[in-house]
């Protein structure tokens, strides 16, 4: 079995299980739940946050429109997006061992290396499609209902980017966005080695997630020498793209300080594979 | 009477004459101006424009915001009717930019004239516009005229919405319509709540004290139109 095979074999079995398509299901109803809403109460939304430079200026054109749709959308990617990744990914290698198919797929013409490594591509490219989903469907329904235009971003200050100054800028958030998720794969992936049974990696997953978040949130003082070494302080620079003038060396620090903790969770989980007793 | 004694008396009677001149120049100069003389040529000129279309340049400068400069296209249409356009999203002040500062010259007031100064390299008499109506929200306004009537700046102060103040440049626009004017203005800095935001790098983080800041607009204008028969319909 060559290294192509094993990955397609992978792909194939995330793709034909249900809990897959959760996370799916999940995406659509989600994106379409905040799209309508904002359909609904986006203007109202919109008033109240701009209420006060209303008093100040006359506006002309509309700020609600399918990027705002979006954005928002995206600013939700830090709570539920990392649990659908680990929700398949953290069932990779401990569902194996708790069906107990893990030493007859050892037995097979595949190194562990290689098995370990079709996996985890496995799980990569189904956190890229998750991810592309959530994309194409926020940007795809958003024209639909509301069309295009300039965007508002609310953040410290209130940037309005020129429409034809947005799409670029989405793509570069949705690709570190997946890079994101890509640690969030390679952490659960990780657990997955070292348990036997699937609750145990997504709840650790999302628990480390959760609270990394936390100390990466807040502004307490003993957190801030914990923060340069969390992957989570760096996942939330995706809105770097929506600066006025984005911070080029900030975005590919994160990018580079996330790509290092794939590669050193995939090297943990190979090493720790390779050398596991398999005992189920 | 000799001659030379009769010269005497005309040379006297000509100095004495020419003194009354000088000091008579001199003693009007020093009467204060009519304030109402000075708005008036301005309110006329005014009422002569209908209506205008212009393009307009825009350019905010405020604390708290980033837009980048806009191209606009502005309308105006007596008394009151003021309407933009522009391509995506734009903001402008909603003082100064719409004739507000005329709007004033038309309703009922007290000017004071408060003497004279150099403003944007040019001597100017300033009036001091008040108006009688105790529920306008303008409290005082202080005009500098040009002696071609063109005002050349405004400070205006509020009951409800702080200052601005207006500075005017010119060209050679029909009506002394500007070419450009700064609109430096208060405006209360936005307290936007976290779930609004979605900003969760600021929670927790110490905010700014300060409730207001100061803004800076910039129009500049080009391609007037003027009385144009404009329809009312552009305004809805």
């Amino acid at each position: 079995m060559t290294l192509l095979s094993a990955i397609q074999l992978e792909l194939y079995k995330i793709f034909s299980r249900p809990r897959t398509y959760i996370a799916f299901a999940v995406i659509v109803v989600l994106v379409c739940a905040i799209q309508f809403g904002v359909y609904a109460e986006g203007q109202t939304m919109l008033d109240m946050a701009t209420q006060n430079l209303k008093d100040t200026f006359d506006f002309s054109g509309n700020l609600l429109n399918g990027y705002f749709t979006s954005f928002m959308i995206l600013n939700t990617l830090w709570v539920h997006i990392p649990f659908l990744v680990a929700l398949v990914t953290g069932d990779l290698l401990s569902g194996e061992a708790a069906s107990g198919t893990l030493r007859l797929l050892l037995t097979r013409s595949i190194s562990r290396t290689e098995w370990v490594v079709a996996k985890f591509i496995a799980a990569l490219l189904y956190s890229i499609v998750l991810v592309l989903l959530l994309g194409v469907l926020s940007l795809v329904i958003g024209k639909m209902l509301f069309g295009f235009g300039d965007l508002i971003v609310i953040r410290n200050t209130i940037n309005i980017l020129p429409e034809s100054d947005v799409l670029w800028r989405f793509y570069g958030a949705f690709a570190f966005g997946l890079l994101a998720m890509c640690v969030v794969a390679a952490l659960s992936f990780f657990f997955s080695a070292l348990s036997d049974n699937s609750i145990g990696p997504i709840v650790g997953t999302m628990g480390v997630v959760i609270a990394f978040t936390v100390f990466s949130t807040l502004d307490v003082s003993i957190f801030h020498l914990m923060k340069p070494f969390l992957f989570t302080t760096y996942m939330g620079d995706w809105k770097t793209f929506f600066d006025f003038q984005p911070d080029y060396g900030k975005i590919f620090r994160s990018a580079f300080v996330l790509l290092a903790h794939v590669i050193a969770l995939f090297l943990f989980t190979l090493l720790w594979f390779r050398r596991k007793d398999i005992l189920t | 009477m000799v001659p030379t004694q009769r010269h005497s008396y005309l040379v006297l009677a000509l100095l004495l004459f020419a003194n009354a001149l000088v000091l008579n120049t001199a003693f009007a100069q020093m009467q204060p101006k009519d304030a109402n003389e000075i708005l008036k040529p301005v309110r006329d000129n005014f009422n002569q424009i209908k209506d205008y279309t212009a393009n307009a340049h825009i350019n905010v400068n405020v604390d708290f915001v980033r837009i980048p400069d806009k191209d606009a296209t502005v309308y105006f249409k007596q008394p009151d009717k003021f309407r933009f356009k522009a391509e995506g999203f734009a903001m402008l002040p909603k003082r100064g930019v719409n004739a507000t500062v005329m709007q004033l010259l038309q309703g009922n007031y007290t000017a004071i004239y408060a003497g004279s100064a150099n403003v944007n390299n040019t001597q100017t008499d300033i009036v001091k516009v008040l108006p009688t109506d105790a529920n306008d929200d303008v409290i005082l306004s202080t005009f500098w005229i040009d002696a071609k009537h063109q005002i050349q700046r405004v400070e205006t102060t509020t009951r409800n919405n702080g200052s601005y103040n207006l500075d005017f440049n010119y060209a050679t626009n029909p009506f002394n319509l500007p070419q450009q004017i700064v609109i430096n203005f208060d405006v209360e800095k936005m307290n936007i709540p976290l779930g609004l935001s979605m900003d969760l790098d600021s929670f927790g983080k110490k905010k700014d004290d300060k409730k207001s800041t100061r803004g800076v607009v910039t129009v500049t204008y080009a391609n007037y139109k003027v009385n144009t028969g404009l329809s009312d319909s552009v305004f809805k």
